[in-house]
């Protein structure tokens, strides 16, 4: 009995995160499945209220022979560069419930790659990056023949006694 | 229970083997002898690929190493892995991992060495990805990519060794071929992280502390490094490849010891420390010193794991809390292992007659000798500055009167537990000079310059007198300069983000273009068109009149008889 | 040869259960076992060459047969089913051992039959007739042109014998009838540029149809070109081809990389373990030639344990995209074991026989051209990095609990564990190479 309950509470609860505002746009597979490209503005309004998206944020993938009919064009968003702290439905993509997903969406899963924009940008990244080891290989290099050198005695070998002449070093 | 007596078979089976290898290793050793078992597994055509073991005294006393280290991990993964019920898949992943290092390391086909060095990179991908968290799956998956690397090269080593001369065994002797020489060097690099493969070492600490343990002392990262001095014979035959390589490792050790000194997390700054001894070994190996560098490696190996084990116990009773400012009140409530840590880090300062001072200042010395330019001497005492100033920290940071964070559950360590890192911190203590006077023959003693000598202890005065004096560690204020040394100098910033860019951006627009587009339209519509095309004539046919078809038939059939 | 065919074959046809099918099947290969001791010390039969490829090739068609036979066994049409794997046997049977050109060229064609009323009976979307179409019009446009080629030769020998003995004609022919050739049996291997028709048949085809169309089917190419190889003008063909296989080689595991369905990435790997073959072809060399039989064998073997897995997931989830299918190994550590093992199977890693068919192909092609050192290095970069997306994402990723598995029956992991451990004695055939 206080299982039962639980259960329904839950589910109610789950129903009521996601139902509640309004009714999400995208379902089942069938709704994510691209229309004709938008030419007129009622079309495009029609397809911004189809994947529940602001007229002014929805824009589509150019229609050049590659692109995904009405689809929204979301841009590139990784996983890891939505917030971590979110509370999502799907924890895994951070996903809401209803929310259209990038096209890409499989290779833009967090442990695949790592697109979070980072403190420095990265033209500067791989300039200083260059710089540093550049100029350390770089300044090797050139001081290569400059040598430590600790003065040494000169190797004897116990023939040196027999002949005279013979030398097996330079100074 | 069953964990347990999981535990305690494999640490019975590995402490016995161990026991062998030592005896093998101390008559083999005593006796200067070399065995060379060859066991021809099939002959594949008109090459026989043939199993063959080469035990000398480097592979011998190196898997006896391995076979201690790992026996004390499975005493100890049964305290630290407890709260995982998953015992089975650990230890036998573990016993995966070890098998295929000893495989590593007693063969000397290239082929079947191969079968060591992937399961190397696989199976530490599995033990990577133990806690299944997003992060985890992201360090492990960059760590297989990076050893992939190397795999690749291994393979195209392979295929080039067989190309110019069908013997893929390390004495074939006859081969200069640069490009085989290079990628066998390039695929060493790669697992023991010198300079451009080296991000994947600090991201591997995602895997559990016993298994990092392993990895960063004696098994995934020495690997290389130990067959760059099987393949010595062969290295060593290339003056460039042999200066690239000094070059490199000692840029490697350089800002492994700079990133140390900004890191803040524990386990992570033990990474860079290994790193930085990657860096120091593989110099050491490259300027000419084989055995002493393999010597070193041994001492490491030791003190390393029991250091990484040690930190382990402290962690666990910090809520796997890894920052290094809550150290302080491991020194209070786990005497016991905090003096086991002393003894690993007095060994890896090198202080002297510590197993740790015979390895590393003799390296410092002969490096004296070895004619090596101005500014490598200087790098390579920086880079011992470094290392003495990164392990002061610990000591410092070990001495702070604040205890930021009380203990919240107390885990005490079986006596078992405690007993075999008593052992092992014994066993670092006299293995360097056991080693040096007993079984690394080859030496040759040199007398020294009393300046030359000092020099390291002198650094090390300063240091101490510094911390422990003015209370006080070297930090930069500038916020940038900071970022730059704590990610390798932009290293491993530019690895991430440029395998993700190449990987979405370029191979995306090279898959759109063409797959998906010009031979997606070429090849695959234009057969649907046509296909429709014909589809809609037949069903015209059909739809006429049946009669007037078969007139149709027939008259062109007349006409074709007619015309043949 | 004859009375046993005709014998088991009324057998057969008057008995509809499928233990007196799996007894004929192991009959048949209790039999050519024993024809081929009888044979050994001669290399013809009268009409079946009894070689090493088609020794290797009969093996792997009953292995695949046998393991996709258990795993429909769900299905109810037992006799159409019957039907269908019982032709598929014989024209398998007919391509890997004849020596007649001709008859080559007529199993080669007859077995797009079977696999088509698999696709069009079994399939389960409405897709499946185009994609059944696509797979007619790209063997039969690529094909028809051997027939020309058949007539030359014949004209040229006087007999459709390919065995060299009979061949009055030892050099090799036109450039252009070459190319014939190669695209004959390309189309079905298939080589990357005529591999469209793959992946939209695997994902239409059922799971068992599937694990006999790359088990078997894309192994006739295979053994075709291994027959005609003699026939080729191969200086020729690789001045031509050589770059484009190179660089297709690459840009095969490019595109597995950016697959979102599971069964599609198994479709384009084994295309991209495929390309290997022309390469291989290319640097005819007795390694080489050893080489395609082991990749053959191997990918045999491991792809249609890669399409069962891929049914039993679908079963599970009801979807085969990557993004949906996670954390598998908390909820199925069968399943997952099995899919690393798969994984290291189809990745060629060590321990499993596989790598010797790898370690063999860059050997032995190594000599085709220098640039070929870098190609194979992104080869076998990427072909890791593909095989860890499917792995990575499926296996080790964090699940969650909004998605939604079914239990999968016991009886469903019995092929699954059939193939695993046929499989063991299956590679011990590589000491016998």
């Amino acid at each position: 009995m206080n299982r039962l309950a639980l259960i329904r509470s839950s589910i109610i609860f789950n129903q009521a995160r996601s139902f509640s505002s309004s009714k999400p746009a995208l379902v089942f597979a069938k709704d994510f499945k691209p229309g004709p490209y938008p030419e007129t503005e009622a079309e495009r309004r029609a397809a911004a209220k189809k994947y529940g998206l602001k007229p002014e944020d929805y824009q589509p993938y150019p229609n050049d022979g590659f692109g995904y009919g009405d689809y929204p064009n979301l841009g590139r968003i990784s996983t890891d560069m939505k917030s971590d702290w979110g509370d999502y439905d799907d924890p895994y993509l951070k996903r809401n419930f209803g929310e259209p997903i990038v096209v890409t969406q499989e290779q833009l899963t967090a442990e695949k790659v790592t697109l979070r924009p980072q403190r420095v940008s990265f033209s500067n990244i791989i300039f200083w990056f260059l710089f540093g080891s550049v100029t350390y290989i770089g300044l090797h290099y050139l001081m290569w023949d400059y040598k430590c050198y600790i003065p040494l005695a000169p190797k004897q070998y116990p023939r040196d006694a027999l002949n005279e002449g013979e030398k097996h070093f330079k100074i | 229970m069953t964990s347990f007596y999981n535990h305690l078979m494999w640490f019975t089976f590995l402490f016995t083997s161990f026991c062998f290898s030592l005896l093998m290793s101390f008559y083999i050793s005593y006796m200067n002898q070399a065995l060379y078992v060859s066991i021809n597994m099939f002959s594949l055509w008109n090459n026989e690929m043939s199993v063959s073991f080469y035990l000398d005294y480097m592979s011998s006393w190196f898997s006896t190493i391995i076979l201690l280290i790992s026996s004390v991990i499975m005493v100890y993964s049964y305290f630290y892995m407890a709260p995982y019920s998953k015992s089975v898949y650990f230890l036998w992943l573990t016993n995966l991992f070890i098998f295929s290092m000893l495989m590593v390391v007693n063969m000397s086909n290239l082929f079947f060495l191969m079968l060591g060095w992937d399961g190397l990179g696989l199976v530490s991908f599995f033990l990577i990805v133990y806690y299944q968290n997003q992060s985890s799956i992201t360090s492990g998956m960059f760590t297989l990519l990076m050893n992939r690397l190397g795999d690749s090269f291994f393979l195209l080593t392979i295929a080039l060794f067989f190309y110019t001369y069908p013997d893929l065994t390390m004495f074939s002797s006859n081969l200069t071929d640069f490009l085989s020489l290079t990628l066998l060097l390039l695929t060493f690099m790669t697992k023991s992280a010198i300079y451009p493969f080296s991000p994947w070492l600090p991201l591997a600490m995602a895997a559990p502390t016993p298994i990092s343990a392993l990895v960063h002392s004696s098994t995934l990262v020495t690997a290389g490094l130990y067959l760059m001095m099987r393949f010595s014979y062969l290295l060593y035959s290339s003056y460039t490849l042999m200066q690239l390589l000094l070059i490199l490792s000692l840029f490697t050790s350089f800002y492994a010891g700079m990133n140390s000194i900004f890191e803040k997390d524990l386990k992570k700054m033990i990474a860079l420390s290994t790193l930085s001894h990657l860096g120091f070994i593989g110099m050491a190996f490259s300027s000419g010193l084989l055995h002493l560098a393999f010597f070193h490696m041994l001492t490491h190996a030791l003190f390393k794991s029991l250091l990484f084990m040690t930190m382990g116990d402290i962690m666990i009773n910090l809520n796997h809390s890894q920052d290094i400012r809550y150290l302080s009140s491991g020194m209070l409530y786990t005497p016991m292992s905090c003096m086991v840590m002393y003894v690993s880090i007095l060994n890896l300062l090198g202080l002297p007659n510590l197993s740790g001072y015979f390895s590393k200042d003799l390296v410092l010395e002969m490096m004296n000798y070895s004619s090596s330019s101005i500014l490598v001497m200087l790098v390579l005492f920086m880079n011992v500055f470094f290392t003495y100033y990164y392990t002061y920290q610990l000591f410092f940071y070990s001495f702070q009167p604040i205890k930021v964070l009380p203990y919240q559950n107390f885990h005490s360590p079986m006596l078992g537990h405690t007993l075999c890192l008593f052992i092992m911190a014994i066993s670092t203590l006299l293995f360097g000079f056991f080693f040096l006077s007993h079984i690394c023959s080859l030496t040759l003693f040199y007398p020294v310059p009393l300046v030359n000598k000092s020099l390291p202890l002198f650094i090390n005065l300063i240091m101490f007198l510094h911390l422990f004096l003015n209370t006080k560690l070297f930090t930069s204020n500038s916020p940038m300069l900071n970022y730059y040394f704590s990610n390798m100098m932009f290293l491993s910033n530019l690895m991430l983000t440029l395998s993700s860019n190449l990987y979405y951006n370029l191979s995306f627009m090279l898959v759109k273009s063409l797959e998906f587009g010009v031979l997606n339209y070429s090849l695959n519509s234009y057969p649907k068109m046509m296909f429709t095309h014909l589809s809609s004539y037949v069903l015209n046919l059909s739809t006429l009149n049946p009669m007037k078809s078969v007139l149709f038939m027939s008259s062109f059939m007349v006409l074709l008889s007619v015309l043949i | 040869m004859t009375t046993f065919l005709v014998s088991s074959l009324y057998m057969f046809l008057f008995s509809h259960s499928s233990f007196l099918f799996v007894l004929f099947l192991t009959g048949f290969w209790f039999y050519y076992l024993f024809s081929t001791m009888m044979y050994s010390n001669q290399s013809y039969d009268y009409l079946y060459l009894m070689d090493e490829v088609s020794l290797f090739m009969i093996f792997m068609t009953v292995f695949v047969l046998f393991i996709s036979y258990i795993y429909s066994i769900t299905f109810k049409s037992n006799f159409k089913l019957n039907l269908v794997f019982f032709s598929m046997l014989i024209f398998c049977f007919g391509v890997f051992t004849t020596q007649n050109m001709f008859l080559l060229y007529f199993f080669y064609e007859c077995s797009l039959l079977p696999i088509l009323y698999i696709i069009i009976k079994w399939g389960s979307y409405p897709e499946r007739s185009l994609s059944a179409m696509m797979l007619l019009i790209y063997t039969s446009i690529f094909t028809f042109p051997f027939i020309a080629v058949m007539f030359i030769f014949y004209s040229l020998n006087g007999s459709f014998s390919l065995s060299l003995p009979f061949m009055s004609l030892m050099s090799p022919m036109s450039l252009l009838a070459s190319l014939v050739i190669f695209c004959t049996f390309a189309v079905k291997l298939p080589v990357y540029g005529l591999h469209f028709w793959l992946p939209m048949a695997h994902v239409e085809a059922p799971t068992f149809g599937s694990m006999i169309l790359a088990g078997v089917l894309l192994k006739l190419g295979g053994v075709g070109l291994l027959r005609t190889i003699s026939l080729l003008d191969l200086p020729a063909l690789s001045s031509l081809t050589l770059g484009y296989f190179m660089v297709f080689l690459v840009y095969v595991t490019v595109v597995c990389l950016f697959q979102s369905d599971f069964k599609r990435l198994v479709a384009y790997s084994s295309v991209s373990h495929m390309m290997a073959i022309p390469l291989l072809l290319l640097s005819n060399n007795l390694m080489s030639i050893k080489s395609i039989i082991m990749l053959m064998l191997f990918h045999g073997l491991s792809s249609p344990i890669l399409f069962m897995l891929v049914g039993v997931i679908y079963s599970m989830f009801s979807t085969r995209q990557l993004v949906l299918i996670r954390g598998l190994l908390l909820t199925s550590p069968l399943i997952s074991l099995m899919l690393i093992l798969a994984f290291f199977f189809t990745l060629s890693a060590p321990p499993f026989p596989s790598f010797v068919s790898e370690v063999y192909f860059l050997m032995s092609s190594m000599g085709l051209s220098s640039y070929l050192v870098y190609f194979f290095f992104l080869f076998t970069f990427l072909s890791l990095a593909y095989n860890l997306n499917w792995l990575s994402a499926m296996v080790f990723s964090s699940s969650s609990p909004s998605i939604t598995t079914m239990m999968v029956s016991y009886s469903s992991f019995m092929p699954m564990i059939t193939s695993f451990l046929l499989c063991v004695p299956m590679t011990l055939l590589m000491y016998l190479m």
